[in-house]
This record gives structure tokens, C-alpha cells and sequence, in this order.
């Protein structure tokens, strides 16, 4: 099978495109096949995407399984995965099936609903192979419009300010972006991310303004591509757009943009900036790395004082996707292989995380911490996940959470001590915020009247649930899962950084 | 044999927590108490069996990062042979005991199983100490005292619906996470040091390491173990970190016990296994020594003014941790690491032992905690009175006993009173002073809890019940391995040759000794009258020492409000009115226009998504008409 790739970004939308065309009606049949239809096809993707990882050669640092087809008005469709595309391809493969079984209780416009994830599952998958810079621009960007029109279904009124919002927030970036890439074809005539990787764009000072560039193209090139992956990852002045979006997604949707879209920034930056604009890296990263540190503390400290779970979720989410870009920009090999670890950890468990909040809106009809109290009364069981995944999340050795903040801290402090304080320091104040919530929603006194009858996790839930764990614990424990696959790549990466850097001492 | 040992409480744990409806309640309990015990006889063998050599048995690979490469294994030597004795010994005991003390729970309706769930926390507990105690590299280190962490957590939070359990689990995870913080950046600098992070390895690169100072004229191994003693520090309680403990108290005796004792001396254990380390570097012993030193004087103060019989106690292990962090700091200047190998068992049977006793004490009460409406259970609880004053004989060092708390021997010389007044006079007078305070302290909850007329209503008095037999039975074994502990420690320390001090600094902790006791006696059985009158007439002081010298207070205003005072501001006004305000504004503006053009429903976020696309499209081609194609 040379078309390995191409079959597993595809099944989801042709999933979809049955889904509409022959599925009709609202009625619980109907939305049932259409949950079954969207289920067995990202299964199927993932079944798929599992012969990607046994025929992986973990030896090799370059792209594998290259796919090229021209394709008309000179574009060029190519894929491929190297360490770093296979570990966020298999994460997606693997949870966009527990997150449709994850929110089985949908009932609103289903059908609609399921073919917006699965369109949005292929265009993750193809942003996370694309070889080609059109393709990526294509792909990513692209996965802002179901994200879109599904603020604006299911979002209800307010869902459309948000949405504008985000457009707001989204739209310069990748306006940015795009100048970038267009840039970039200029001078290396072509766009293949294979060959421009390997291309080596001018370093030398230019002058904007009056204003002398340290770094010159590659600088701006990769301002370029920071601002629009910052307002993606997101990078603190940059996140606003994140809680107000997620307040409005109904569930599937908002695990989606947590777990897996985000990732899309952090993944660029790997992508591009460190192996094409190494020079311009080394002059933005002192930027990063504050701006990072700055992400960390303010996400933490602004969860400690929410009073809805999604917001107070989604900012330690924003707090511990800091851990990531502090990881990249380390660019070392503790550094990047806890970078990539984190984001596949912080995938699943705020995958996890948002499946709890999911469950219990399920059954109480609220997302307001007010709202719950002594919830493990009635609920044992989503009260030992819930714990679990808090603990992944904060990090606990033993969980995957662990592994990527010792990886990038080890990373970090190689490269500057100081910092791996402050980001710890974020760390330590998401434990108050997520420990807090916890006793507030789970531990507590079991006194409101409505929640006294509250029904445990069903056994679809619970199965969810336990795989979930389990890749937690697996991930905690086997860490080389990840990091053997990605070492080979990660190596390479970094030794082309390094070069670049003695080169641009001398 | 030693990797049975490490899972057998996990396999206990598993079966209790998981497999409890199928074998019951009580099934539960003895499958956890069980593999606790079975663990323990184990760990005997080992210990008796063990030939000096040291070995690594392998577990499992962990984690793995270009030359960072830490499996998980078991490193059995000295040291970690007689934690194992330790942790497994005194654990098994407290689920033994605990099958009698949490035969009810207030906490919980008769009729809800919440046994099991406190069993498998306990053997997961245990678990978790054998990963920390059997490290064989700064990682794994790093994974038994978080996860030992987390289990305290669990723990203390057992009675899930109560507040104050609630707070106070939340408070340990805090405080042992910033040490869980300082633990993970001084393992980053040993790694960046030396280039590994196997103990043996890095053991073997101290003598060549750089040391020229990085930061405020530290080296990066002064300041890489100087992070980890954080770590430390944090978990044994010492001061600035000790607030934790009183707090953690909250938690069933059977878990105190262990929390107070065992989990408490992770801490000295971690200082104990890095000997080699921080033998090289005296600042950091230093520091080592004073923050034990104003510990022991510190807690011992406050524990003396508390009516809360296990808020206490929890200051009284801060106390005596101090002592032993004191001599920990001393000792290394010196090369005398025997100390640590014999007053860390020393303290965690003592420290368990009193809990337990106090356990057995509070449960007759009906959970009562209030020391001042205890007294005269000498004739309701004798066994407990009597193993209660045994083990409080044994920690104040009376009689053939060489105390864990005031250090001294008399064949030997107090080698620690001599060191520490070799070391700085001061330190001297300070470990003394805090010596006769940690006596007066524990003989007060002693003669509070059992001597005098009892001072509660008389129906509650009269009913006052005896302690479960299996909780008697685990006192009187606990008492034969103090004694046992006594002995060796004896034997131990008379190994050691003492400094040629004045005969003065020899006696003094002696002097102190009894004056506590002297102290503890006239207040509170010759004349029981004159601690009210004294607490009145110093009001200010009294209460500043009950409040602990305000530092939780002192936290809560300095840190946590402002905190939260920070969050509530950036989330309203930073990323409220400035980042959203800015947004809100334009879509606010935005917003109509499209209502008016599209359909009601979804028409306006459509045509963003179509302008995006639109946008994407006519980019690309413009961009392919521009390079002609050549892409």
C-alpha cells in the first residue's frame, strides 16, 4: 500500500459525504446511524493509521511513506510523516473515536454535527502530513471553517459573535502566514517542505524602516509564522479568543479545538521555523521563551478565579500548552522530545478532562462550578477518572503529564535555569485551580437536591473513560512509545539548529 | 525477591480497590493488610539476608531522551534494605490497626464500603514510599515522592466530603509540589552537571565537577542540591513548609500515622541517599542545619501551646524531623552517616506509635480532639496510657533510651550537642533549648490526655470505650520494635567516638531533658491551674504561639489572596476590557451588519468561514499565476 497516507486522511470525509448525502432526517434513528457512520469511520482511520506506525522505520529521521501527485494549476499534492507528523497523526486517529463516543447523548442536528468532525478530522490529518506548503496553508487554515459553522449552529446567539471573534483573531495570522509562505516560493522557488527545509534562506541584516532586522528574511519570516501559530497554540496576549470559543462549542467540538487543533500551532513551529529560519529562531527566542513563561503564570492565575469549569479548564489548558513551546524553543533533545510528548499528553487528557465536564453537563445541565458540589457521592467512578486525569494534567509521575513537563524542564533548563522556575512555579498555582474545582465539583457534601439523583458513568462512558486512562498510564510508564519514534527526527532536527547557529557565531 | 516486595502492596491496593465487591469489605481489608504483611516478612529477610554488595535489580525501562536514560530499578543496599524494613514494617502495622479503627467512620453511613478505598489508598501509599526508597536515579526519586504526594493527597482528603479534609489536601499538594518543583529543577541541573542522572554515575562525577560559581557565588552542584533539599525540606515539614502537617492530621490516625512518620521522613531518607553529594558541599549543609535548627525550636514552641491533640502531634514530627535534619546537616561536614541509619527508623516507629495512641484515644472520644475536655483515661484506656507513655519515654529519651528527638548518648558523648556546638555556639544553645520544648511538648499531651480528674461531662466520660483488640495488639508490637530500634540504636551509636567536649555540653541536653519533663509535670499534674493563669496573663504570646506565629495567616495574605486578587483582575480587566474589549468592540460593530444581510441562524459566521476560504483560494492563485506554475 503506497498510498497509506492519502487513505487515512480521506476515510473521515468520505465518511461524511455519505453521511450527507444519504442520511436524512432528525429522528433518533437517524442521528443514531449518523453516530454509528462517524464512529466506525474514524475507527476504521484509526485501524489505518496503525499500519502507519508497525511499517515506521523509528530509525530514520526523514519523511516516510511519501505520497506526490501534480495536481492542476501546478499545485502539488504531497504527504509524508516523520517522528513528529506520526505522534500528532496517531493522536487524532486515536481520539476523535472516543470523542464521537465520548458525546453519544448528542441530539441536536446530529447528522450535521458528525460530518463537521469528520471533516475536520481530515484536515488535521492533513495539515499533520502536508509536504507542501499550499497544501498545509490549505489544510490548517481550512479546519477554522467547520470549527466555524459549528459556532454558529450549535452555538447559539452568542456563538456568532464568537466566531466572529475568532475570525478576528484567525484571519490576520493567517493573512501573515501566507505572505510568508508566497515569500518563501519566491526565493526557494518551490513548495515542497522537504526542499526547504533544506533550502537556506538569506540571514543577513536588512534594514525596515530604519530598523536593522537581526536575522534578516529569516527573521521576519518567522515573525511571520509565530504570530499566526501564537494565536492557534495560544500565546498569551494572543488567547483571549480561546475561553469565549470554547464556552460556546458544544462539547465534541470544543474537545476537538483543545485537543487536537491547538496542536497545529505548536506543530508549525517544528515544522517550519526551527529547521527553515534557524537564525531567525535564535533572534526571536528570547520573545517566545517569555512570552511562553508570561502564558504559563497568567493562564494559572487567571484559572484560579473562575467560576465556570469549561473556562477554568481551558486556562490551565492554556497554562500547560506553555510547557510546549518553552520545550521547542529549548531546541535541544530533552526539550523537543518533551515538547512533542506534551502535546500528545496534553491531548488526551485534556481530551479527558473536557469528556468529564462533558458527562456532567450531560446529566446536570451546567457547566457553573456553583453549580455541582459532591458529585462522587453518586458519580464513584467519574470521580476516579476525573481525579486521574486532574493528576495527569498536573503532571504527576506515572502519567503521561509527567514525562513531557520533566522532558521540556530538562530541556529548558539546559538552556536557561531561570525560566524552568517560573514555568514550574504556573505549574504549582494549576494545581491550586484544578485541585480547587475538583473539591468544589466532585468532593464536598452532597446537598443540592437535583444532583442526589445523578446516574454514574454508563458503561459506553466508562469504557471511554478507561481507554483514556489507560493511554495515560501506558504513556506515564512507556514513555518510549513516543519518544523512540520521534528520537530519530528530534536528532536531526536539532543538529541542523545547532549547525546553524555555530555557523551564524562565526 | 525485591521486586515482589515493591508490588506486593500494589497488588494489595489493586485487589482492595478494584475486587471489593467480590470478595467483600472485609475480604478487601485482609487481601491489603495481607500483602502489606507479606511485603514486610520480606523485607526482614532482605534486610537479614543482605551481603553488603550493593545490587540493581532491573524493573523497567522509563524514560528516555538522547542521554538521558532512566529505568526503573531497584537498588538494593544499606540504605534502601532498611527503608524497605521500615516503610513495610510500620505500614503493615497500620493496616492492622486500621481493620480495627475504621471498623466505623463518623464520616460515613454505616452501610456505604468505604473501607476499601481507605486500604487501597494505604497500600498504594506504601507503594509509593517503596518506589521513593528504592531509587536508583534522581528520576525515580522524583515518581516515588510525587506519587507518595499524591497519595498523602488522597489520604488526607479520605472523608471526601468534609471542608477542612478538603483544604488541608489541597494545602499538601501545594506545598509538596513547590518542593516537587525544587526536586524536578535540581534534578535538570545535576543532569545538565554531569550528564546523567543514575546516582552511581553521578556519584562518580562529583570529584570533577566545575566549581566555579553560576549564580550568588553558588556552584551548580551547591545549587542543584540546594534545589533538591527543597524537595526535602517540603515533605519533611520543616519550617516555611511545615504548614502542611498540622493540617494533614485531619486524615484517619492509621493514615496520620503513616503521613506524620513515614511519609515525613521521605525527606531525611531523600538527604540520606544523596549523602555523597551534599558531603561536598557545606553550604548547603548548612542550611541544611539551621532549617532544621529553627524547626525543631519552632514547632516544639508551637506544639507546647496546642489544645488540639493531633494538630499537636503533626508539630511534634516537624520537631523532631528538625532534630534529625540538624544532625543530617552536621553529620555530612563529618562523614557520619550512622546517624541517619538509626535515627530515622527511630523516629518513624516513635512518631507512628504516638499517633496511633492518639488515634486510639481521639476514636474513644468520639473524635473529640480537645486536649483541655480530655483527661484521667489512665483508667478507661490503660493499655493505651501504657504504650502511649512508653513511646513518649522512648522520643524524650529517658531511661536506657537514647531519644530520637534529643539525640544523646550518654557512652558517646551527645555527638550532636558536641558537633553543633563545634559548629556554632548558637546552634548549640538553639537544639537545646528545642530539646527540653519537644519533651515539655509531648509530656503535656501525655499528662493532659490520661492523668488528673477527667475534665469532660461525665456521661461522655463514662462512654468511653475501649480500643478494638486489634488496635492493642499493633501498639504492643509497635513497642516491641521501638525497643528493638532502642537497642540497636545504642549499639549504633557507642560505635562512634565523640568529640573531646566540656563535660557542660555533654550534659546539657541531658539538663534540658528533664527540665522538660519537670516543666510538663508541674504544669500539668502538680499544679494544673497555672497554664490558664499563665496563658491569661500572657495573652499575646500565647496566642501567637497557638496560631502557630501566624504564618498560615501570614501565606494567606501574602500569597494566596494577592493571588487570587491577581487572577481576578487579569481575567476581568486584562483579558476582559483590554484583549476582549478590543474584539468585543469590532464584532460588536461587525456583528449587526451581517445579521441584517444573512439568515438569522448562522448566516454571518458562515460568510466568515466562505470569506476565509474565498480569501485562501484567491491567495493560491494568485500565487500560482505569480510563479507560473513553477511550484
Amino acid at each position: 500500500m503506497d498510498n497509506l497516507l492519502s487513505i487515512t486522511i480521506f476515510i473521515p470525509a468520505i465518511a461524511a459525504a455519505i453521511l450527507g448525502i444519504f442520511l436524512r432526517g432528525d429522528d433518533p434513528e437517524a442521528q443514531g446511524n449518523a453516530k454509528w457512520v462517524a464512529f466506525i469511520a474514524s475507527t476504521m482511520t484509526f485501524v489505518v493509521s496503525l499500519f502507519i506506525v508497525f511499517e515506521f522505520d523509528a530509525g530514520d529521521a526523514g519523511f516516510q511513506f511519501l505520497e506526490e501527485h501534480e495536481w492542476p494549476f501546478g499545485l502539488t499534492y504531497k504527504v509524508g510523516v516523520d517522528g513528529i507528523s506520526l505522534a500528532l497523526v496517531m493522536l487524532t486517529t486515536f481520539l476523535m473515536p472516543l470523542i464521537i463516543a465520548g458525546i453519544w447523548r448528542h441530539a441536536d442536528r446530529t447528522k450535521g454535527f458528525m460530518i463537521a468532525l469528520l471533516v475536520l478530522e481530515t484536515l488535521l490529518l492533513g495539515a499533520f502530513m502536508a509536504q507542501d506548503l499550499v497544501f498545509f496553508f490549505v489544510f490548517a487554515e481550512g479546519a477554522l471553517i467547520p470549527l466555524l459553522v459549528i459556532l454558529g449552529i450549535w452555538g447559539g446567539e452568542d456563538g456568532r459573535v464568537s466566531a466572529i471573534k475568532l475570525v478576528l483573531y484567525a484571519l490576520p495570522g493567517a493573512v501573515l502566514m501566507l505572505v510568508a509562505m508566497v515569500t518563501m516560493a519566491f526565493d526557494a522557488q518551490t513548495t515542497d517542505i522537504e526542499a526547504l527545509m533544506t533550502h537556506q534562506f538569506s540571514a543577513d541584516v536588512v534594514s525596515i524602516l530604519g530598523i536593522n532586522a537581526l536575522g534578516g528574511v529569516q527573521t521576519l519570516l518567522a515573525l511571520a509564522f509565530l504570530l499566526s501559530f501564537a494565536v492557534k497554540l495560544p500565546l498569551w496576549p494572543l488567547h483571549s479568543w480561546v475561553a469565549s470559543t470554547h464556552m460556546r462549542l458544544p462539547p465534541g467540538a470544543s474537545i476537538v479545538l483543545a485537543a487536537l487543533l491547538m496542536k497545529i500551532g505548536a506543530y508549525g513551529f517544528l515544522r517550519f521555523m526551527l529547521p527553515m529560519f534557524p537564525e531567525g529562531v535564535m533572534v526571536l527566542t528570547p520573545v517566545v521563551v517569555w512570552l511562553s513563561v508570561i502564558t504559563i503564570l497568567y493562564a494559572a492565575i487567571v484559572a484560579l478565579v473562575q467560576t465556570d469549569m469549561v473556562r477554568l479548564i481551558t486556562y490551565a489548558g492554556v497554562a500547560h500548552i506553555g510547557f510546549v513551546t518553552l520545550g521547542v524553543f529549548a531546541a535541544n533533545q530533552q526539550g523537543l522530545d518533551g515538547a512533542i510528548f506534551q502535546m500528545v499528553s496534553h491531548g488526551v487528557v485534556m481530551a479527558s478532562l473536557m469528556l468529564v465536564l462533558s458527562a456532567l453537563y450531560d446529566r446536570a445541565g451546567s457547566t457553573e462550578i456553583a453549580a455541582y458540589g459532591g458529585v462522587a457521592m453518586r458519580m464513584p467512578v467519574l470521580g476516579f477518572g476525573a481525579m486521574m486525569f486532574v493528576l495527569a494534567a498536573l503532571g504527576v509521575p506515572g502519567t503521561s503529564g509527567f514525562v513531557g513537563v520533566f522532558l521540556t524542564m530538562v530541556g529548558v533548563f539546559q538552556a536557561k535555569p531561570i525560566v524552568a522556575v517560573f514555568a514550574l512555579l504556573g505549574l504549582v498555582i494549576s494545581a491550586g485551580a484544578l485541585l480547587t474545582l475538583y473539591k468544589k465539583v466532585v468532593f464536598g457534601p452532597l446537598i443540592k437536591q437535583s444532583l442526589k439523583t445523578l446516574q454514574d458513568l454508563d458503561r459506553r462512558e466508562t469504557a471511554v473513560f478507561a481507554i483514556l486512562l489507560g493511554m495515560i498510564l501506558y504513556l506515564g510508564l512507556f514513555p518510549g512509545l513516543i519518544t523512540d519514534r520521534t528520537g530519530a527526527t528530534v536528532e536531526a532536527l536539532v543538529v541542523g539548529y545547532e549547525d546553524a547557529q555555530t555557523e551564524a557565531l562565526e | 525477591m525485591e521486586t515482589i516486595i515493591l508490588f506486593a502492596p500494589l497488588a494489595g491496593a489493586l485487589m482492595a480497590g478494584l475486587t471489593w465487591r467480590v470478595i467483600s469489605d472485609a475480604g478487601a481489608q485482609w487481601a491489603a493488610t495481607g500483602f502489606a504483611f507479606f511485603a514486610a516478612i520480606l523485607s526482614w529477610v532482605v534486610w537479614i539476608s543482605f551481603s553488603g554488595d550493593m545490587q540493581q535489580i532491573y524493573v523497567l525501562d522509563w524514560v528516555r531522551s538522547g542521554t538521558l536514560d532512566a529505568a526503573l530499578a531497584i537498588r538494593l543496599d544499606a540504605i534502601s534494605a532498611e527503608m524497605m524494613v521500615i516503610v513495610t514494617t510500620t505500614s503493615a502495622l497500620a493496616h492492622l490497626y486500621a481493620m480495627g479503627f475504621m471498623e466505623r467512620d463518623k464520616a460515613f453511613d454505616e452501610g456505604r464500603s468505604f473501607r476499601p478505598r481507605f486500604f487501597a489508598y494505604l497500600s498504594l501509599f506504601t507503594f509509593a514510599m517503596l518506589i521513593l526508597v528504592t531509587a536508583d536515579n534522581l528520576l525515580q526519586l522524583v515518581l516515588g515522592l510525587q506519587v507518595s504526594g499524591v497519595m498523602a493527597y488522597l489520604l488526607i482528603a479520605f472523608r471526601l466530603h468534609y471542608k477542612n479534609a478538603n483544604a488541608a489536601a489541597i494545602k499538601t499538594f501545594v506545598v509538596s509540589g513547590i518542593g516537587h518543583a525544587g526536586m524536578i529543577l535540581g534534578v535538570a541541573g545535576l543532569y545538565a552537571l554531569t550528564d546523567s542522572v543514575a546516582l552511581d554515575d553521578i556519584f562518580a562525577a562529583l570529584p570533577d565537577l566545575d566549581r566555579t560559581p553560576l549564580l550568588f557565588g553558588l556552584s551548580g552542584l551547591e545549587l542543584s542540591s540546594g534545589l533538591i533539599l527543597l524537595g526535602a525540606l517540603a515533605i519533611s515539614a520543616q519550617i516555611l513548609f511545615h504548614v502542611w502537617l498540622p493540617d494533614a492530621m485531619e486524615a484517619p490516625a492509621p493514615a496520620a500515622a503513616l503521613l506524620s512518620a513515614v511519609f515525613v521522613a521521605g525527606g531525611a531518607f531523600i538527604i540520606w541517599r544523596l549523602a555523597p553529594i551534599y558531603a561536598e558541599v557545606r553550604t548547603v549543609s548548612n542550611l541544611m542545619l539551621g532549617m532544621g535548627a529553627a524547626t525543631a525550636l519552632i514547632a516544639g514552641l508551637v506544639a507546647s501551646a496546642q489544645t488540639d491533640i493531633k494538630r499537636a502531634m503533626g508539630f511534634v514530627a516537624s520537631a523532631q524531623m528538625g532534630m534529625i535534619f540538624a544532625a543530617l546537616g552536621l553529620d555530612l561536614g563529618l562523614g557520619l552517616y550512622n546517624i541517619a541509619s538509626v535515627q530515622i527508623p527511630l523516629f518513624v516507629v516513635v512518631q507512628a506509635m504516638l499517633v496511633l495512641c492518639v488515634g486510639a484515644i481521639t476514636r474513644a472520644f468520639d473524635d473529640n480532639r480537645d486536649m483541655r475536655g480530655f483527661g484521667g483515661l489512665r483508667q478507661k484506656l490503660p493499655t493505651i496510657a501504657l504504650t502511649m507513655t512508653l513511646a513518649a519515654l522512648v522520643a524524650t529519651g529517658f531511661g536506657v533510651a537514647q531519644s530520637s528527638l534529643a539525640v544523646f548518648a550518654p557512652e558517646t558523648g551527645n555527638l550532636l550537642f558536641e558537633f553543633a556546638f563545634a559548629a556554632h555556639p548558637v546552634t548549640f544553645w538553639v537544639l537545646t533549648a528545642a530539646a527540653g520544648l519537644g519533651v515539655f511538648a509531648i509530656w503535656r499531651v501525655v499528662f493532659l490526655s490520661f492523668n488528673g480528674p477527667s475534665r469532660a461531662p461525665q456521661d461522655v466520660f463514662n462512654a468511653v470505650e475501649r480500643s478494638p483488640t486489634v488496635m492493642v495488639v499493633t501498639l504492643a508490637a509497635l513497642s516491641v520494635l521501638m525497643l528493638g530500634s532502642v537497642v540497636w540504636e545504642i549499639n549504633t551509636l557507642s560505635a562512634l567516638t565523640g568529640l573531646a567536649a566540656p563535660a557542660w555540653i555533654s550534659m546539657s541536653p541531658f539538663v534540658a531533658t528533664v527540665l522538660g519533663f519537670v516543666l510538663a509535670l508541674w504544669f500539668y499534674i502538680l499544679q494544673p491551674a497555672l497554664p490558664k493563669t499563665l496563658a491569661s496573663s500572657m495573652k499575646g504570646l500565647h496566642e501567637l504561639l497557638r496560631q502557630g506565629f501566624y504564618v498560615d495567616r501570614v501565606y494567606e495574605l501574602a500569597l494566596t489572596a494577592p493571588l487570587k486578587r491577581l487572577g481576578g483582575f487579569l481575567s476581568d480587566v486584562g483579558d476582559g476590557r483590554v484583549l476582549d474589549g478590543a474584539v468585543a468592540a469590532l464584532s460588536a460593530r461587525l456583528a449587526p451588519s451581517y445579521s441584517d444581510i444573512v439568515d438569522r441562524r448562522f448566516g454571518g459566521v458562515l460568510l466568515c468561514g466562505a470569506a476565509l476560504v474565498l480569501f485562501g483560494l484567491v491567495a493560491v492563485i494568485t500565487w500560482t499565476v505569480l510563479t507560473g506554475g513553477q511550484g
